[in-house]
């Protein structure tokens, strides 16, 4: 498995494509989900997870989720599983699609591309942060090994979205919604 | 536990956020050459205060001094008796050897500038005549906003440690309750990165929204057959 930023670019670019193949008006709905769900996430993942990890206990008679050496992997998989079946459910289908199609021509696909990179700045940055907070548990399985690239340590980690815009969320899922409905 | 917030963090991010939003706004409405027209006085006067302060602030003095002794000896006989008892003659709105009371007057008289500008090009300003001269008006907005930050910034004069309302939870186990990704502080950088995003996907989105064309419905919904 090469860099951590590597795959990163990856991702976006799949992301940039599969905006401007799809349209913007679609890419729209997909961010207004990932948005909630990342808002969902920050305020509530950590009391399902105790949740979770409270039933799980009644059986193991310890914590397997806080205190288990799977922990971090377990915690961390809880978030990006969650956030991953959001971007699914998102995509499949036209649940908050925009209602509309793009305009024709150059802004258009200008439109469609950077709407496809928000979605993938947000959805490979989001699952980045989740590994990143939980110190890189998937080197259990030797899918990654530290330490990250100075690029990656200096510029990237730093900009990842969710601390950024964890203050925000509050404002742009209702934001999003709005825009949407009121248009 | 408290967040380690710059001095004046807040301040400068609403300045920051306020002049980006403004400056997009025109640019966005306005298109480039509204954009133009809004930032070369904007320019100007600060250019113009920076050299002019000190006249600036013995004007200001003069108002001051005039309208208290219109409002204390204007209705009386002797003005000079009046002056003398009332003390006007030392009277001092803006004291010029108090930089900060300078800086402040300052700021107030650039505000109100460039507030009336962006009015005032907004309201007489022509429309951009295709949206790619919308999209550079707003390219040019938001660089003339950061401008604008760069210039208003040295201006404040805070010096007081900002406490939040979130630093007052007892302590970091509470704040690690909201959410895992939530850091035990929130650093300047991110939050002003993420405002400074805030503020370019926001319109982006409106003008997106707006440029959607409505879907054009298949023909035979309409045709003969209904």
């Amino acid at each position: 498995m090469g860099p951590l930023e590597v795959i990163w670019a990856i991702l976006v670019g799949v992301f940039a494509v599969v905006g401007i193949v799809r349209g913007y008006p679609k890419e729209l709905g997909v961010t207004t989900t990932i948005m909630a769900a990342l808002l969902l996430l920050t305020r509530g993942g950590e009391s399902l997870l105790y949740l979770l990890d409270t039933y799980l206990a009644r059986s193991s008679q310890s914590s397997v989720i806080f205190e288990g050496q799977y922990g971090p992997l377990i915690q961390s998989s809880f978030y990006i599983l969650v956030l991953v079946a959001a971007v699914v459910i998102s995509y499949h289908g036209e649940t908050l699609a925009f209602a509309g199609t793009p305009p024709r021509g150059p802004v258009g696909i200008v439109l469609n591309l950077t709407s496809g990179l928000i979605n993938g700045y947000l959805i490979s940055g989001s699952i980045w942060h989740y590994l990143h907070v939980f110190d890189y548990p998937i080197q259990i399985l030797g899918l990654f090994r530290p330490p990250l690239t100075d690029l990656a340590q200096n510029f990237l980690v730093p900009l990842l979205p969710l601390p950024m815009l964890e203050p925000y969320l509050l404002f742009l899922v209702p934001f999003m919604i709005v825009m949407r409905v009121a248009r | 536990m408290k967040l380690p917030f710059e001095p004046a963090f807040l301040q400068y991010l609403i300045v920051i956020v306020t002049a980006l939003a403004a400056s997009t706004a025109v640019g966005l409405k306005r298109g480039w050459r509204g954009e133009l027209m809004a930032f070369v006085p904007i320019v100007a006067i600060w250019a113009l205060l920076g050299a002019t302060k000190e006249r600036l602030v013995g004007s200001m003095n003069v108002a001051y001094r005039s309208l208290r002794f219109f409002l204390a000896c204007g209705s009386q006989a002797n003005t000079g008796s009046c002056v003398q008892s009332s003390g006007l003659a030392n009277a001092m709105l803006v004291d010029p050897s108090n930089p900060e009371q300078v800086r402040l007057l300052v700021l107030a008289v650039f505000i109100c500038a460039v507030a009336l500008i962006f009015v005032l090009v907004f309201r007489f300003g022509r429309r951009p005549s295709s949206i790619w001269q919308r999209l550079l008006g707003a390219l040019l907005g938001v660089a003339n906003g950061f401008t604008l930050s760069y210039l208003m910034l040295p201006l404040l004069s805070y010096r007081e440690q900002i406490t939040l309302p979130v630093a007052s939870a007892s302590a970091e186990g509470d704040l690690s309750l909201i959410g895992p990704s939530l850091p035990s502080s929130l650093s300047v950088p991110s939050v002003t990165v993420g405002a400074v995003f805030l503020v370019l996907f926001v319109p982006f989105v409106i003008v997106a929204v707006r440029l959607m064309r409505p879907i054009e419905f298949p023909v035979k919904y309409y045709g003969q057959d209904r």
